[in-house]
């Protein structure tokens, strides 16, 4: 209706909103990661690019950085990896289908504290399912694998509470609760490929399995993977709920798990130092906004329409 | 891959292949699939069954499944000074009274409860005029305010978690429902979808309505609302799985008030307690949680696929 | 050029039988059309042809070679779809080289980047068919273009490009024009047919319109409920239709149907009116069908019925006329020169034409009398 001004009212809520939770915070976090704020200050000190020139040469960033990027870029090729394949497989069974869609959607319906604190007991190194399992396997064929006749000889690893196991048992989490979402999302991706490529496909001579992926499955499934990739990414980038559950202070044996997020709520919310934690959301948002317009550049450029 | 699919509608059936080849490599496809259902559900074995034993089998990994199910002696009624008769308690029992005891269980239940409806109906209450208004309504500066949406989608609200909780901590907000809340009220995303949606109503429909005489407030939820029931309920799921299981937000603004505990909260504040023999009841405590939205997803399980793929694809 | 013979070919989905025992034997070089109403089959006989289905009873024979078991890719048929299935992120030359590609090159020519370099000269030679072939259906501009920048018509030449690179013993179309507009596909039409010609190869084409069944094939297939109710040249299934469903299919506006009857003597009486004195035909209610272009107005007509509607196509006036005790109105065909004459419910008289009559018993089907008649030419 012309003249109607009721659409101030339908868009002024949101509006206001958006502005208060989403972009002035953003504001607020550039604003503290040039300051030495602590909460209960009365004021704040500027102190510049100290905060960034911390984060980028100190060494517990170092192992920040090093954490984040091991934990994402083993998250997420295994995730996309196994999303896809579990999609692939299901979708092209005759029954059951629908029995392991479920199954495999589980751990995404649970709450990931409930299943990582389960998961902890399964890899306590004493009383755990997972060792107690491989002991089982002590003195049969599997012993000619070193790794595991060592394991067997002294004691399998404490995994998560050992150096060099804990961020990729972290990691295993990871992948554990978050392929089957990617899976939903690949099988949508692939319903929707019609028919009659697969047939045309067909009668052009690709006959196997292979042939058709490569001619008609991949490329029409262009936009779904830049979805599922940066989905991923985000969502691995966010990982918090499995490191504080598992350490509450200080991000794991020597810091080998101290991810992103973890280090803002330790440093801004134990430590009361936010000015720094501010720093560290700052740097964490750069990334994920990059990763985004990438994501919708690539969707621009992938989309083919049939 | 889907070379001997026989669904319902045409099927892509090559004619080669003999019937033994067809059925080895379904046979394997399933084996697969099996062996990746067993570490999935690994994590919900433990749970459920060790939900189900006394703290003597736990430790020693006895027991199968179900546990034995022989009463054990619960030492801390021993050390309150009871006789021995009358601290022999059944495991399931022990257990799962224990975690309604231990902690305020049901509190926690109820506060997740409302918690996660009242982000959900506030989110509608907000979103859906914005919706209405960016796909059917024609106003000046519709398209910045869309394409703020579509910048809003960026942030991740748990990235900015860290200045929120500084702007409500100066409100004094922080231990409260508020804190629980608000933050989630602006669902860019969900704005997002009902646009993509509504843009999909025939203008026709909306058109009558205005000759019938409705005003605009009427017809957001007097006709928009009724089309959009099946993207409302896809979000709907969207947003109480999110929030339900949400543990970040609260643990950062929730630091005093056990009372307001949200079930992921109560969880973990069970294990931090927790004085190392208490996996029993600590298990129990991780099933209650995860059982509500389980059971819904099982019942629903079409409309919880749809939710998420809806929310990808658009 | 070689002739392909479907035998006894029998396919149910579930417990719904599709096709029932189907034979079809088409010609070299024959434009072949199956036509007939949605669900009737058609389109599962094609992809049986083709090979994307198995039939579940009969063989398909491809010259002298069976086919039944083999591969589509290895039966050199080429299909033409409904939606064009072009690959959407190939070019069109890409598209019409993917055949090609496939059959004619080992898997190391088929590597992404490397394969051009190792396999150098057969590349060019199968790009010099490419090229050969978008040239004879004038769209060599088009060829790096991929589909979703082509038009409707466009991309069914793109579509029919890619089957004709192959140079395949027989194109297969599923209902290709059906996604166009009218205009471009009366075009079209013609297009095929003279493709057709040039090309002198076979035609297996499905179609649910009647029109492009009768104007474009050599022989056409009226099919319904998964059987072929007849086969033969289009005049003789349009003057001599073997059963009353084929005469109701085929021809519009559809044919009128009006109850007579056949009495002791062999005479043909409609409505009462005798129309034939011998038939040589027993004694039977029957079903009279005659076209509207066999009705004409007759002032000494021994029909007579009230005009409902009158339809001016500028070339053909069509008349509704209602006759007592017919429910439904019979179609005649006339000229606009008359318009003025003839006005809502008034009304006429008219005569049908004895001998462009058709007779059909009880059961559907047609009863051939004994009178020769100008139309049983085969």
């Amino acid at each position: 209706m012309p003249g109607s001004r009721a659409y101030l009212w339908f868009i002024g809520p949101a509006l206001i909103l958006m502005f208060l939770i989403l972009l002035l915070p953003i504001g607020i976090a550039g604003a503290l990661s040039v300051t030495d704020y602590s909460l209960g200050n009365t004021s704040a000190n500027f102190v510049g690019a100290e905060n960034y020139e911390r984060i980028f040469t100190r060494t517990t960033y170092e192992k920040m950085f090093g954490a984040t990027f091991r934990y994402v870029f083993v998250v997420v090729p295994l995730t996309v990896f196994l999303g896809l394949g579990a999609a692939l497989l299901i979708h092209s069974l005759t029954r059951f289908g629908d029995l392991y869609k479920t199954i495999y959607f589980l751990p995404v319906m649970a709450a990931l504290i409930a299943m990582a604190i389960v998961w902890e007991f399964a890899f306590h190194p004493t009383i755990g399912i997972i060792n107690a399992t491989l002991e089982r396997g002590c003195g049969t064929w599997l012993e000619a694998w070193n790794w595991y006749a060592a394991g067997c000889e002294r004691t399998f690893p404490l995994w998560l509470t050992d150096r060099d196991y804990a961020i990729w048992t972290v990691a295993f989490i990871g992948v554990w609760q978050g392929f089957g979402f990617n899976m939903v999302l690949y099988l949508a991706g692939l319903t929707s490929i019609p028919r009659s490529l697969y047939d045309a496909a067909g009668m052009d001579g690709a006959q196997s399995g292979w042939d058709r992926f490569r001619l008609v499955t991949w490329p029409m499934l262009g936009p779904t993977t830049v979805f599922v990739v940066t989905i991923s990414f985000i969502r691995s980038f966010q990982v918090f709920d499995t490191v504080e559950a598992f350490y509450p202070q200080g991000g794991g044996p020597s810091k080998s798990v101290y991810v992103m997020m973890f280090a803002i709520y330790e440093k801004a919310i134990q430590q009361n130092l936010m000015g720094i934690g501010a720093a560290i959301t700052v740097v964490f948002l750069g990334f994920v906004m990059f990763l985004t317009i990438l994501q919708r550049w690539l969707v621009e450029r992938r989309t083919h329409y049939v | 891959m889907s070379d001997l699919t026989r669904s319902t509608d045409r099927s892509y059936a090559p004619t080669d292949g003999l019937v033994l080849r067809f059925s080895t490599r379904e046979a394997m496809k399933h084996a697969v699939l099996i062996l990746g259902a067993m570490v999935v559900l690994l994590p919900f074995y433990v749970m459920v069954s060790y939900s189900l034993k006394a703290p003597a089998e736990i430790m020693q990994q006895t027991g199968g499944f179900l546990g034995s199910q022989e009463p054990f002696r619960d030492d801390f009624c021993i050390k309150l000074g009871n006789a021995v008769e009358d601290c022999m308690v059944n495991p399931i029992v022990y257990n799962y009274t224990t975690a309604f005891e231990k902690a305020p269980l049901v509190r926690y239940l109820l506060n997740g409860v409302i918690v996660t409806v009242s982000i959900f109906l506030i989110q509608v209450i907000v979103a859906l005029p914005c919706a209405y208004a960016l796909a059917k309504l024609k106003f000046w500066g519709r398209e910045a305010v869309f394409g703020l949406v579509l910048f809003c989608l960026l942030i991740p609200v748990h990235a900015i978690a860290l200045p929120l909780y500084i702007m409500l901590a100066k409100l004094g907000l922080t231990n409260s429902y508020a804190a629980l809340i608000i933050p989630w009220t602006i669902s860019v995303f969900g704005i997002f979808l009902m646009r993509q949606f509504f843009m999909t109503v025939p203008d026709d429909l909306i058109d009558a309505a205005r000759m019938d005489g409705m005003s605009e407030y009427s017809i957001v939820w007097n006709v928009m609302l009724p089309t959009a029931i099946p993207a409302l309920m896809a979000f709907g799921i969207f947003s109480v799985v999110a929030h339900w299981n949400d543990y970040f937000w609260p643990r950062i603004v929730i630091t005093g008030n056990r009372d307001l505990f949200t079930p992921p909260l109560g969880l973990r504040e069970f294990k931090g307690d927790a004085d190392g023999d208490n996996f029993g009841p600590m298990m129990a405590t991780a099933c209650i949680i995860v059982t509500p939205l389980i059971v819904a997803f099982l019942l629903a399980q079409r409309r919880f696929i749809e939710g998420i793929t809806l929310s990808g694809m658009k | 050029m070689s002739k392909i013979v479907l035998s006894g070919i029998g396919k149910s989905f579930g417990e719904t039988p599709v096709l029932r025992g189907i034979d079809l034997t088409v010609e070299a070089g024959q434009f072949v059309t199956l036509v007939g109403p949605s669900g009737c089959g058609k389109s599962t006989l094609l992809r049986i042809l083709a090979g994307l289905e198995a039939a579940d009873t009969g063989t398909v024979t491809i010259g002298d070679r069976d086919v039944t078991r083999t591969r589509p890719s290895d039966r050199n048929l080429a299909m033409v779809f409904q939606s064009y299935a072009l690959y959407p992120h190939l070019t069109v030359a890409e598209n019409m080289m993917t055949p090609l590609k496939l059959r004619d090159l080992g898997p190391a020519g088929r590597l992404p980047i490397v394969g051009p370099m190792l396999a150098r000269s057969e590349y060019l030679r199968l790009r010099q068919q490419v090229q050969t072939t978008a040239e004879a259906l004038r769209i060599e501009a088009l060829l790096h273009r991929k589909p979703g920048q082509l038009s409707g018509g466009q991309r069914q030449r793109a579509a029919l490009g890619r089957a004709m690179v192959r140079n395949p013993v027989a194109f297969l179309m599923d209902e290709p024009l059906s996604n166009l507009d009218a205009a471009l596909r009366v075009h079209m039409r013609a297009e095929l047919s003279e493709l057709h010609r040039r090309l002198e190869t076979t035609f297996v084409y499905v179609t649910h319109d009647q029109a492009e069944a009768l104007t474009m094939s050599d022989q056409m297939a009226v099919m319904m409920n998964g059987e072929i109710l007849q086969y033969g040249r289009p005049a003789h299934v349009y003057g001599a239709p073997a059963s009353l469903e084929v005469a109701k299919f085929i021809g519009s506006p559809a044919i009128n149907v009006l109850p007579g009857e056949i009495d002791s003597t062999g005479g043909l009486s409609v409505m009462g009116k005798l129309l034939l004195p011998d038939t040589r035909l027993a004694r039977q209610p029957v079903s009279v069908g005659v076209r509207p272009e066999h009705l004409t107005l007759d002032p000494n007509g021994s029909f007579r019925g009230v005009i409902r509607h009158r339809e001016n196509l500028g070339s053909d006036l069509f008349l509704h006329v209602q006759l007592d005790g017919v429910e439904k109105a019979v179609i005649l065909r006339s000229h606009p020169r008359i318009l003025a004459g003839t006005g809502l419910e008034e009304e006429v008289t008219f005569s049908a034409t004895a001998d462009e009559v058709h007779v059909f018993g009880a059961d559907g089907l047609r009863l051939h009398m004994a009178r020769p008649s100008l139309v049983e030419v085969a």
